[in-house]
């Protein structure tokens, strides 16, 4: 499940930074991984360090976007908290899928849609509240943002 | 520094134009829209200037933060009528400090972050996104551009709307002229 702890919080991780510098290359070969990256930075895992980009051209995995990089970390060490800040609203669909996988605990600092991202379960842990509905999560999520 | 400043920025691959009206402009919206790459560019000739394969044209400098995150008010005193682009890697700006540099500077600001920034007076027409224009085609050149995440609204209100104010004076004039000229 999603858990999310909105505002300011000590103690999370700064996404694209951590994965820059922690990173493992076999999870880049997910095909989880490799159908986000495909559709958030429209770029395709070739092998080795090598990823190829619609509009960059040949790119390392540092070259990759925050919201991205901030994403395969969450996926991929859900025991660390990860500050998504990083992740755009184009990310959010990928986030709610990450919490059906894995139990996850991310901290957001602004008001991210979940409108478009079918059935919802996230707790907001400010106030230990399930929500199921996006309507319910914006009512929720607005005190803090 | 006053008035608008059109800024290119340009390199084989990838192109951004895009103006800058006003002292605080701040940049969000999606993930692997290019902000982070137009920071590298913008950074990049900062430091190696045309031998970097990068242009930048516009009326002022342009500069991108960056370094010791410690030292970012002694850094930013010292820019002087420029365009200075900072990251939202930097949690110095959703402060206090910052908020009155920024008002006693000569810069304009260019703040990519999602989240609020509460200390500082900015206008919600100077929050952009960054959109690229035609397909990728890679080698080809990819176009980018700013865009209004918040466009004006014309939608009339369908009901009666009763404004109340916490004070008398500069709050209650302020709305009491917007509301008779029928802006709310």
């Amino acid at each position: 499940m999603l858990r999310i702890y909105f505002g300011e919080k000590e103690d999370v991780m700064h996404g694209p930074s951590w994965f820059r510098f922690n990173y493992d290359e076999e999870w880049l070969a997910d095909p989880f991984v490799e159908e986000m990256m495909t559709d958030i930075d429209k770029s395709h895992y070739k092998g080795g360090q090598l990823i190829e980009s619609d509009v960059l051209g040949p790119i390392p995995p540092e070259k990759l976007s925050g919201g991205l990089q901030t994403l395969i970390c969450i996926y991929k060490r859900p025991d660390l908290v990860f500050n998504a800040t990083s992740c755009g609203e184009n990310c959010a669909k990928w986030l709610i899928e990450i919490g059906r996988r894995e139990d996850i605990t991310v901290n957001l600092r602004y008001y991210m849609p979940f409108d478009d991202c079918g059935d919802i379960e996230i707790e907001i842990l400010n106030e230990n509240i399930k929500v199921t509905n996006a309507k319910d999560y914006m009512h929720e999520a607005l005190k803090y943002v | 520094m006053k008035n608008k400043h059109h800024v290119v920025v340009e390199s084989k691959r990838l192109k951004y134009e895009f103006d800058i009206k006003r002292n605080i402009t701040v940049i969000q919206g999606d993930s692997a829209s290019g902000k982070t790459t137009l920071l590298d560019l913008l950074g990049t000739h900062s430091r190696f200037g045309k031998e970097s394969g990068i242009s930048v044209q516009s009326d002022v400098p342009c500069v991108v933060f960056g370094g010791d995150a410690g030292l970012w008010k002694t850094i930013l005193e010292a820019y002087q009528d420029s365009i200075v682009f900072i990251d939202e890697d930097y949690p110095f700006i959703y402060s206090k400090d910052f908020a009155e540099l920024v008002q006693a500077s000569s810069n304009y600001f260019v703040l990519i972050t999602r989240q609020p920034l509460y200390n500082l007076p900015y206008s919600v027409q100077e929050i952009y996104g960054i959109r690229t224009t035609g397909k990728y085609h890679y080698p080809e050149q990819v176009y980018h551009e700013f865009y209004r995440i918040y466009n004006d609204s014309n939608e009339a209100l369908d009901k009666e709307v009763l404004v109340l104010v916490e004070d008398s004076k500069s709050g209650y004039q302020f709305f009491s002229k917007a509301c008779k000229q029928g802006v709310l």
